[in-house]
């Protein structure tokens, strides 16, 4: 959308000369923009790879979906090289133009991933007319926390989180997609990320019931721990699984996890290059960087994530486990899950 | 002001030391956790340590994004100081229509939600090609707290008697003279007030700065960002310190500038 | 008038004028205008779609959870805004009482809480005010209560607290400036004439203070209804705010129309309840 008035262009171009003589210099050194998620760009991994490279390498870090889609679309990708995005999201990106695909050959390390995330082919959302738009890094499924001195015997399904018994001791995660997502799988539904307008008043009513329930709803795994601390809670629901179990466990919480029978939902994060990457060659190198087996074993044990190069004691391969996939209304779902958090 | 009674003087210092609880309250928590060892979020108080600061002293990042916001606080401060007095003279020099017009405009980024500010400057960049960085934020701030600083300056401008400046010219001032001895130094506390509120809501916002950043980092940014994994410990010393500093430079300033006879008569 | 008379200062007038109307213009009027544009688009099925409508406006009046929730925001953001201003009110009127360094002092120690991050405050209020939090054991330990309340937080009582919390200083010093402001010799003068102390303020200082309470009230309702983070963080199943409608359009829901259209009402709200409030001072 542009807005073309020879005056206002004037004096834009009178106004932005100083700062484009700026921008200009800077470019001559070799420079990555990266975004990520705190925990895929850690410093050591990020002086390592500037000493390699010669490069510099910047990191914007930031703290939730709806931030990454923000930036990256309001400025048209022009802020940002590469970027971590999970591959239900990564969609929207592709349909926008937003990114650059891969070149396999730039990436010799991509032969030595576990052999589940070698096909690419295989793995849904991260190729679009046989081109590769991002590489997996890392993934977790979104499970059940659970008290176990609060909780006995040890929960096998979601429904607890509606159990009377539990009333203000749940906690929830603020997002429509996805809550409305894992309440199909307990409600049985098929696919629950192509759901019918009956569907979803039926989520909906659901969702309505598990808000009574609730203490409070939480964005990030550390405000989930907080709430823990300083409340009684007994069942989580897990967006963020090992991550939080870890950061849980390590703060001496006696808590267990659970994949649920009826399906856990699980996200594969990947690195995608944005359409106006300045250096592809260095954005390739710093995914292939990153597909080492030693960063894959860090990161795995900092953050408790499953890394896609080295086995982690990441999800029970009997475990039902749901990837994600881009739902069928983003907007009609966020509207949904307002109107749930409005009622009284 | 008036002399109180003993009563009221009691009664007013009583609320004030509520106030003051409410303020440094929830200050309290970080401060003193940041003297005892940090274990995975939970405070060891078994453990007396500065092991807090050192890892403060070495965390580099931090320390760029607090002087990061820093920087981007002084500029968008006085700026948006600079920017008032000249809407806040324009106010008074203006015709009625113009001038309402132009105090709309300036007011509105104050009203509307930070992430529409955001948002609309991030595309107007992009669109004028401004690469985004911390020009883009310190523009981002001072277009936000503008409004702050010129409504304290224009309310303080305008209750300034027209006699005072008839008085200057007639003794033969120029405009010049009579703008710099006469009227700024009557708008010393509304610039010194408003330049502390812009100053404090410049370095604490976080919605626009997420946007129009690129890639400098504040510390509201990394402070946001942290909310993911959990706060460091370094984050208790940072605001340990920032506590101290701050105390320490308003005590210093107060001793230093304000000698004790014309504190008295300062208004 | 000021910068009158020469023929220099003409050329100045000229300057500043152009300045003034320039310097908006590009930086505040273009970008928000082309925003504000943006509320006349729409978007369906993810998609957005670049022809004008009435839609999103029609909307805000007909769906049924906006109205509501908009108005409770307001009457929200209105208590937070009078508690602030109560509570604040003393403070500056003790600190214009004050002479000398103890004055500046006590005004500089008001306003440090402002220079520490509003995020880390926000989580040790909600740390305090939880269920295992100080003030629950406190009340715990003084026998006051048997078993921890959970009424402190994740409600909306919760959301005035913290506003009210973090906003006071906000309220505190506009009100300190134009209580500065009232020349002394008409509180001398109004005491020469056998006023008591209560008279005095009720007839000459109150009334000569209220421009400064009615841009403190201003101030704290603009900051705290724009304030989305605090009801995120606080405000748990019940405390839902407007902002956080506002919020959620701008992320994976890409409905930038619908957020724009919700902010310009937003801001429409925002402009008469403060035009409402200078009404009323200017009454007094």
């Amino acid at each position: 959308m542009t807005i073309k008035l020879n005056r206002r262009t004037a004096l834009s171009m009178g106004l932005a000369a100083p700062a484009l003589l700026r921008a200009s210099w800077a470019r001559a050194a070799s420079e990555l923009r990266v975004m990520a998620w705190e925990g895929y760009a850690d410093d050591d991994w990020v002086k390592e790879f500037q000493a390699q490279t010669g490069a510099t390498a910047k990191v914007v870090f930031i703290g939730t979906d709806d931030e990454i889609w923000a930036k990256i679309k309001g400025s048209e990708g022009k802020d940002f090289d590469v970027f971590a995005v999970n591959t239900a999201q990564l969609q929207r990106y592709i349909d926008a133009g937003l990114t650059t695909p891969h070149d396999l050959d730039k990436l010799p390390n991509h032969k030595n991933v576990l052999p589940r995330f070698q096909d690419l082919s295989k793995i849904k959302g991260v190729m679009r007319d046989g081109k590769v738009h991002s590489i997996p890094f890392c993934f977790d499924s979104i499970g059940l926390i659970y008290d176990k001195d609060k909780v006995t015997p040890a929960p096998d399904s979601f429904e607890i989180l509606w159990d009377p018994k539990y009333k203000g001791k749940v906690l929830a995660y603020d997002n429509g997609e996805h809550n409305f997502s894992f309440t199909a799988l307990t409600l049985g539904i098929a696919d629950p990320f192509h759901l019918s307008g009956e569907d979803m008043e039926k989520i909906k009513a659901k969702l309505s019931a598990l808000k009574q329930n609730v203490l409070s709803f939480y964005t990030t795994p550390d405000e989930a721990l907080q709430l823990y601390k300083s409340n009684d809670v007994a069942l989580i629901w897990a967006n963020y699984g090992q991550q939080q179990v870890k950061a849980m466990k390590d703060a001496g919480a006696n808590i267990g996890y659970v994949n649920p029978k009826e399906g856990a939902l699980a996200w594969l994060d990947t690195w995608a290059m944005t359409n106006s990457v300045q250096d592809k060659e260095l954005a390739e190198a710093w995914v292939n960087f990153l597909l080492q087996k030693k960063i894959g074993e860090q990161l795995s044990e900092r953050t408790g994530f499953g890394n896609t190069v080295a086995e982690s004691g990441s999800a029970n391969p009997n475990d039902k486990l749901v990837w994600l996939e881009f739902v069928e209304d983003p907007t009609k779902r966020s509207d949904l899950w307002n109107e749930i958090k409005a009622q009284p | 002001m008036m002399k109180l009674s003993r009563l009221a003087y009691l009664g007013l210092s009583l609320l004030t030391a509520i106030v003051f609880l409410l303020l440094y309250g929830p200050l309290l928590v970080p401060i003193i956790s940041s003297f005892f060892e940090v274990a995975h979020g939970n405070v060891q108080w078994d453990t007396p340590s500065l092991s807090s600061y050192a890892a403060l002293v070495h965390n580099e990042g931090i320390i760029t994004a607090f002087l990061n916001t820093l920087i981007v606080g002084f500029c968008a401060t006085f700026l948006s100081v600079v920017l008032g007095i000249l809407f806040a003279v324009h106010y008074r020099n203006g015709s009625s229509l113009g001038r309402d017009l132009m105090q709309f405009v300036v007011f509105l980024p104050f009203l509307m939600p930070p992430i529409m500010i955001g948002l609309a400057l991030l595309i107007f960049f992009r669109e004028t090609d401004i690469p985004r960085s911390l020009l883009t934020v310190i523009i981002g701030h001072t277009v936000f707290v503008l409004a702050l600083a010129y409504r304290t300056i224009v309310v303080r401008l305008q209750s300034l008697s027209a006699s005072f400046i008839e008085a200057s010219y007639d003794l033969g001032a120029s405009s010049w003279q009579t703008f710099f001895y006469v009227v700024l130094p009557s708008l010393k506390s509304a610039l010194i007030g408003s330049a502390i509120l812009c100053f404090a809501l410049s370095f604490d916002e976080t919605m626009i700065t997420i946007l129009v950043t690129g890639t400098d980092n504040t510390l509201p940014i990394r402070l946001w960002a942290m909310m993911r994994l959990g706060f460091t410990p370094d984050i208790n010393a940072l605001v340990a310190l920032i506590l101290a500093l701050t105390t320490a430079m308003c005590i210093l300033a107060v001793r230093y500038l304000l000698p004790k006879e014309s504190a008295d008569n300062a208004a | 008038m000021l910068l009158v008379g020469d023929q220099q200062a003409k050329g100045w007038r000229f300057a500043l004028s152009t300045l003034a109307y320039g310097l908006p213009f590009i930086f505040i009027v273009a970008p928000l205008l082309s925003f504000i544009v943006y509320s006349f688009f729409w978007v369906e099925g993810g998609q957005m779609h670049f022809n004008l409508t009435l839609g999103n406006y029609i909307r805000f009046f007909t769906d049924a959870i906006f109205i509501p929730v908009l108005w409770q925001t307001c009457l929200l953001c209105l208590m937070v805004a009078v508690f602030a201003v109560l509570l604040g009110y003393p403070v500056a009127f003790l600190l214009a009482s004050l002479s000398g360094r103890r004055k500046y002092m006590l005004l500089m120690l008001v306003l440090v809480p402002l220079l520490m991050s509003y995020i880390i405050k926000i989580y040790a209020i909600r740390s305090i005010l939880g269920g295992n939090g100080f003030l629950n054991r406190f009340l715990v330990w003084t026998r006051l209560i048997d078993q921890p309340l959970t009424i402190f937080v994740f409600n909306l009582n919760a959301v005035l607290l913290t506003l009210t919390m973090l906003l006071i200083p906000f309220a505190i010093l506009p009100i300190f400036l134009s209580l500065e402001r009232i020349p002394k010799n008409l509180i001398e003068a109004s005491t020469d004439l056998g006023a008591s102390n209560w008279q005095t303020y009720c007839r000459v200082i109150l009334p000569m203070s209220l421009p400064g309470v009615v841009t403190a009230a201003s101030f704290v309702f603009v900051l705290a209804i724009g304030d989305f983070l605090t009801p995120q963080m606080v405000g748990g199943p019940s405390g839902f705010t407007f902002g956080r409608i506002i919020y959620s359009q701008f992320g994976a829901a890409f409905n930038w129309p619908f957020g724009a259209a919700l902010s310009v009402i937003l801001a429409l709200v925002m402009i008469v309840v403060i035009a409402l409030g200078n009404r009323f001072e200017r009454r007094i």
